[in-house]
């Protein structure tokens, strides 16, 4: 699994959840965390259609095809959750 | 028995005296009013001397209305100009020793108070001696006393609280708003890259300081127009308040919608607008003249700050209204301007600062930033629905 974030420099709620992402890479260590910037990725912003709320997790599976995803800021537990629930999903 | 008798006459004799005397002891007390028959707080002001007139006969009227009579206004200048009063609004009411500027529930109690003393003790008439051309430099004229006033906020004494706290609370409410706080956290982010600390620290503080004087500028110009327009156009006052519950419908909206949204975030609006800053703050920060990253920055804080001003036009506009309503001195409105500017660039210095201190930005949580719109949109909603019904409650300190 793969998790997509889609940030930008200015965005505060980018800012608040960066401590939270550290975190979680430090549990999770064989998660593969890319991170994109909003305004100069503007490529990937259009294709995985982020839209106007920031900041946007993706999760994508191994053919790079959308699990889910989970917009603007979140929670710990909110994020823990998630990859949880996809990880007991393939099992 | 005939002792008790005569001790019995004696006293009955006084019943029959005591109100002549008491209707004899009751002075003229000569009231003065120079009011605009355009200017709502003059006629709530007639009305209630009408009333008091009913209950105090022995009180003198005389009404100077100086929107039409050219001869009434000069005399109320100079008149002004010999008590030495600077506050060129209307009602100015003069009586005894004392005047009023404004109206409103606690000018209504001191007025009172003041004709109930002078009904019984002696008073100097200021207005009839300059009336009749006499030197009046001897005397000082002291401004009404005002017990407790009912406002909005319920009973309270106008000297401790009132515009200062009302400053306080309206800054810190625009403040929150997230228009320009993209932009600062854009900038130190810029900032870090730079070797040169002390031109990092130059430029975060011009830009701070550029955005304070903007707001300054606004405000200020704000304020002399509402002065101007709203003691004399009754419809303005209607107006802003209109624009004052729209502005309020707006936030509260924008409320709701990210109440219903359930992801709090930041809102990416205007893709070309923000990268046009982008690339300003990118120009200036990496600019090896250090003047040109000054200008650069000044520019970009006039430029960023009248977009925010846009974005919450609301708040600063009604602070003003509330500061025009109020007749505050000069001096007053420039401490409460600058109240409303500390407070409302508060959550910049601190991100800032703690940034510049620890090279780590700390940002404030979006999810805050949707109760300031629901904040705001609420007080917007009670002064425009104020301004529209009854202006005179908005009117705090004297």
């Amino acid at each position: 699994m793969k998790i997509l974030k889609f940030n930008a420099i200015w965005c505060s709620g980018c800012l608040v959840m960066k401590p939270i992402i550290n975190e979680i890479k430090k549990l999770y260590p064989d998660i593969q965390f890319i991170d994109y910037d909003y305004d100069i990725d503007e490529e990937m912003v259009n294709k995985w259609e982020v839209g106007t709320l920031i900041p946007v997790m993706i999760f994508v599976d191994e053919n790079d095809k959308e699990i889910t995803r989970l917009r603007g800021e979140k929670t710990k537990k909110e994020i823990i959750d998630t990859i949880e629930g996809i990880i007991n999903e393939k099992n | 028995m005939k002792k008790i008798k005569y001790l019995f006459v004696f006293l009955l004799s006084f019943l029959f005296i005591l109100p002549n005397v008491s209707a004899e002891e009751k002075k003229q007390v000569n009231l003065y009013l120079f009011h605009s028959n355009t200017c709502s707080h003059c006629k709530a002001e007639i009305q209630f001397l009408n009333e008091l007139n009913t209950r105090y006969d022995n009180l003198n009227l005389i009404l100077y209305e100086i929107n039409d009579s050219k001869e009434n206004k000069n005399l109320m200048i100079d008149i002004k100009e010999k008590l030495k009063i600077d506050d060129p609004t209307t009602p100015f009411t003069v009586i005894g020793d004392y005047y009023y500027i404004g109206f409103n529930d606690g000018v209504k109690e001191g007025i009172e108070k003041l004709v109930d003393e002078y009904s019984t003790n002696e008073s100097y008439d200021v207005i009839a001696d300059i009336l009749n051309g006499k030197d009046v430099s001897h005397f000082k004229i002291k401004y009404g006393q005002i017990d407790k006033i009912s406002t909005i906020f319920g009973e309270i004494d106008p000297a401790k609280i009132s515009l200062p706290v009302l400053s306080i609370i309206l800054g810190t409410i625009d403040g929150f708003n997230p228009c320009a706080m993209w932009v600062l956290i854009f900038l130190i982010t810029m900032l870090f890259n730079m070797e040169n600390k002390k031109r990092k620290w130059a430029l975060g503080i011009t830009f701070l300081t550029a955005s304070a004087v903007v707001y300054l500028l606004f405000m200020f110009v704000w304020l002399e127009l509402a002065k101007e327009l709203l003691t004399t156009i009754t419809w303005l006052k209607i107006l802003i308040g209109i624009i004052a519950l729209v502005g309020a419908f707006i936030n509260i909206k924008s409320f709701i919608k990210s109440v219903k949204e359930k992801d709090s975030g930041c809102e990416v609006v205007d893709s070309s607008k923000r990268k046009k800053i982008i690339n300003k703050i990118k120009k200036f920060t990496s600019e090896k003249s250090f003047l040109l990253a000054m200008i650069g920055v000044i520019a970009l804080a006039f430029s960023v700050n009248a977009i925010e001003l846009a974005c919450s036009a609301g708040l600063p506009v009604l602070f003003t209204n509330v500061l025009a309503i109020n007749n505050v001195s000069f001096f007053e409105t420039c401490i409460y301007i600058f109240i409303y500017i500390f407070f409302f660039l508060i959550d910049d210095l601190i991100v800032f600062f703690v940034a510049m201190f620890t090279l780590n930005i700390k940002a404030i949580s979006t999810k805050y930033t949707k109760y300031s719109h629901l904040i705001g949109g609420i007080i917007m909603l009670l002064i425009g629905i104020l301004m529209i019904f009854k202006p005179e409650w908005l009117m705090f300190n004297f």
